[in-house]
């Protein structure tokens, strides 16, 4: 008789979810385990049309454990001698009991079983109960726990002979934790607020003071806070019928696509959240925000509470209800709230769902060498700024409007000149013959275009190291080249000009602004909404400066001065893509 | 008659007063022009479509003055300007304008040596590689960078400019304030 050691070998459950997860991972979506955009779905305990997948689960947690886990005080222990059960044609069956929302275990639940015999235990700490030598056979399983709604507590569980059968029961706490908007902008969210099925990302749009100078708005009143005026903000509701304080805290955090936590998550995840009204036991945050850089996420925020409460005033990164936390596209943000009994959780993704699907963004990147076979103007090896500033400010600054930034390579290109790290790839280009690429003139630009053709749909980004012109950095958009003109769709930088300016170029190209002197393509304030500053937007057409919280790194989902949207603009260009 | 007269020299009067004031207006205007055309001349950015036609939204006039201007005040000149100053010259600027890019092949700041030295290659200068070879003492890395690519298709016909490319690679080699000299060097073979 195989016995399991008890409780569950998290780390058998961890590689045994791992596995099933990858070994159905090109199965047709969507279906038990992947739902229609990819996102892994629990499995179920009782659905009858899972079993095969359950004694699929059983068996590679089996596989998984490792002798090294058991604990050799527990009876339980495969080491220890076959406690055989005093009847032959005995079975075991333990039997996990968690919480829906969060798959957290349930402690102190009534699980009683009916069969071939009846019986009835106590979750313990783990949500694990085991009943040892059972009659085979086949049973009917309940649990039940108060504050928790038993209508999906049953199951069933077969037990052969000699062996140790395994069962999951789930219970849903009837408290509730939930993200929900402020739909009328009122920065007082209630019952009453609606609940989100995805997050995006803060737009920093009601941030900035013009000044001068230009300053954070951080103060303790929401609409005097960049985070509790944005226009992407959100917030975590708990519904708890059972709390007995006028306050609740949660932990939040972002996870990554792999369902791991964010590199940056904080060690103190808490938020405070208060009832509101009095006495209706719903409990409400202050607003959050996503943000996807390091400096955004290391801006203090003000949590809005009074002096002298612990949390007054400024909260720092790392601090409890820092209101930021750093996410990815592909990721989700998750809120978990002890409830009496068992951790709940609510959990969305990010830009996935509705009116604002998440785009694509491809990118054919070049670096020109110094001469035919020389060294690039900028290097591309492993560390390289090409890879740790211009991607990632790519990457950091699209992602705020639901953009993934992706690199793409022309098929035939020669491998030698393919230079990659992680996931992208650029490729080095001798300069055509005569062309001195620290200092390309706009004929040299229709040479170099024809030279490096694009993909259907795609914008070629050539780093150089001068431009005749004077320019930074220049991008022959759709508006100022015509279809057939080689120089469509073509963005010319130099590396020294500074972080934003690849990112800057790529802007031109996507929102295709179509202006005459002086707008010239560029964002203009608008006076009639003076927060949305100039020297913030990524499209400005001054010096774009150094990178930080205050950079010119933003862009806007409304009107600037010409009428021009350039969130719009840019997640519909046709260099875009689905995601 | 006396009105009749009267109202000649009104008339006279008025006219005069008209082509004065519509000089003036003329004057300020051309003046305004001129200084939105300087505006995008030194503008961080400008449109690439917009430059490589010359400006087209400006009088050949206002080009004329700002061109004048900066011959006649060579300091008040900056390297962005100075790299866009060939895009708005006329032929019969074009010797000034070369003398202007010349006068700055000795300035203090290398980023208007460095364009000077473009400028004259955009103007066509027939003094190009004099120009050039000047410059390959030079202490700036771009400068020199620029320099050695306009002399570079002469090496074959200068066998002493190899050695002097030679020399300026065991110059720079290492020296971290160089990055594109040395690597446009060692593409030529002076490792």
């Amino acid at each position: 008789m195989t016995r399991l050691a008890r409780p569950l070998d998290r780390d058998a459950v961890q590689a045994a979810d791992d596995e099933i997860y990858a070994r159905h991972a090109g199965d047709p979506r969507p279906n038990a385990l992947y739902d229609a955009d990819g996102n892994r779905q629990p499995l179920s305990a009782d659905d009858p049309s899972q079993a095969g997948l359950r004694r699929e689960w059983v068996e590679l947690y089996r596989a998984n454990l490792d002798d090294e886990d058991e604990d050799p005080d527990d009876p339980g222990s495969i080491d220890d001698p076959v406690q055989p059960c005093p009847n032959a044609g005995c079975g075991s069956l333990v039997v996990r009991v968690i919480e829906q929302s969060s798959g957290e275990p349930v402690e102190g639940a009534d699980v009683r079983i009916s069969g071939p015999s009846d019986a009835q235990a106590v979750t313990d700490a783990e949500g694990l109960v085991t009943f040892e030598c059972i009659p085979a056979g086949f049973y009917d399983l309940e649990a039940a726990r108060a504050g928790f709604t038993g209508a999906t507590g049953l199951g069933t569980a077969d037990v052969p002979e000699s062996t140790t059968s395994q069962a999951e029961l789930v219970l849903r706490s009837q408290a509730v934790i939930e993200i929900v908007e402020d739909h009328d902008n009122d920065h007082a969210v209630d019952a009453g607020a609606p609940v989100l099925t995805t997050v995006r990302f803060g737009l920093w749009d009601h941030a900035f003071d013009p000044g001068p100078p230009v300053a954070l708005k951080n103060a303790a009143a929401e609409a005097d806070n960049f985070v509790g005026a944005d226009s992407r903000r959100f917030y975590f509701r708990v519904r708890d019928p059972a709390a007995t304080d006028t306050e609740v805290e949660i932990e939040w955090k972002a996870r990554k696509a792999s369902g791991a936590d964010e590199t940056h998550t904080p060690a103190t995840k808490t938020l405070t959240l208060v009832e509101n009204p009095a006495g209706s036991k719903v409990f409400v945050s202050k607003a959050v925000m996503l943000v996807t850089d390091q400096d955004d996420l290391d801006q203090a925020t003000d949590s809005g509470f009074p002096i002298p409460r612990i949390n007054a005033g400024q909260r720092n990164r790392g601090q409890s209800d820092h209101r930021l936390r750093f996410a990815e596209l592909t990721g989700r943000v998750r809120g978990e709230y002890a409830a009496d009994g068992a951790t709940i959780a609510v959990e969305l993704p990010v830009f996935r769902l509705g009116s604002e699907p998440r785009r694509r963004v491809p990118l054919q990147i070049f670096v020109m060498r110094v001469a035919a076979g020389g060294a690039p103007v900028t290097p591309t090896g492993a560390g390289a700024g090409i890879w740790t500033r211009d991607m990632r400010v790519l990457r950091e600054t699209y992602a705020r409007i639901g953009m993934a930034v992706d690199t793409v390579v022309a098929p035939g290109t020669p491998a030698a000149d393919i230079k990659t790290q992680g996931r992208d790839s650029v490729v080095e280009i001798d300069p055509p013959a005569g062309v001195n690429p620290a200092n390309i003139s706009f004929a040299d630009e229709t040479t170099i275009g024809t030279a490096h053709p694009a993909l259907a749909d795609t914008i070629r980004v050539f780093f150089v190291a001068g431009l005749a012109s004077g320019n930074g950095g220049e991008t022959w958009s759709d508006a100022i080249a015509p279809v057939g003109n080689a120089r469509r769709g073509t963005v010319f930088t130099i590396f020294g000009t500074g972080p934003y300016a690849a990112t800057h170029e790529v802007g031109h190209a996507l929102t295709d602004k179509r202006g005459t002197v002086p707008t010239d393509g560029h964002f203009r304030a608008p006076a009639a909404t003076p927060r949305l500053t100039n020297d913030q937007n990524l499209m400005k057409r001054e010096f774009l400066g150094a990178e930080g919280v205050l950079g010119a790194k933003r862009l806007w989902d409304e009107n600037d001065a010409d009428g021009f949207n350039q969130f719009d603009a840019a997640r519909t260009s046709h260099y875009t893509r689905p995601f | 008659m006396i009105g009749t007269g009267i109202s000649a020299r009104a008339a006279l009067a008025v006219a005069l007063l008209l082509t004065i004031g519509s000089n003036l207006m003329a004057d300020e205007e051309r003046r305004a022009e001129a200084r939105m055309l300087l505006a995008e001349l030194t503008a961080e950015n400008v449109s690439p479509s917009e430059m490589e036609q010359g400006f087209p939204g400006f009088s050949a006039r206002a080009r004329d003055d700002v061109i004048a201007h900066f011959v006649h005040h060579p300091q008040a000149v900056t390297p962005k300007l100075l790299a866009r100053l060939p895009y708005i010259a006329t032929e019969p600027q074009r010797p000034a304008l070369r003398d202007l890019m010349r006068s700055h092949l000795v300035s203090e700041d290398p980023r208007l040596r460095e364009r000077a030295l473009y400028g004259l290659q955009a103007l066509d200068d027939p003094r190009l590689a004099q120009a050039a070879a000047g410059l390959l003492d030079d202490t700036d890395d771009r400068v020199l960078f620029g320099a050695i690519h306009i002399l570079t298709p002469q090496l074959d016909r200068h066998p002493a400019l190899g050695e002097r490319l030679r020399a300026i690679a065991d110059r720079v080699r290492d020296q971290p304030e160089y990055e594109l000299t040395p690597k446009l060097l060692q593409s030529l073979g002076y490792r």
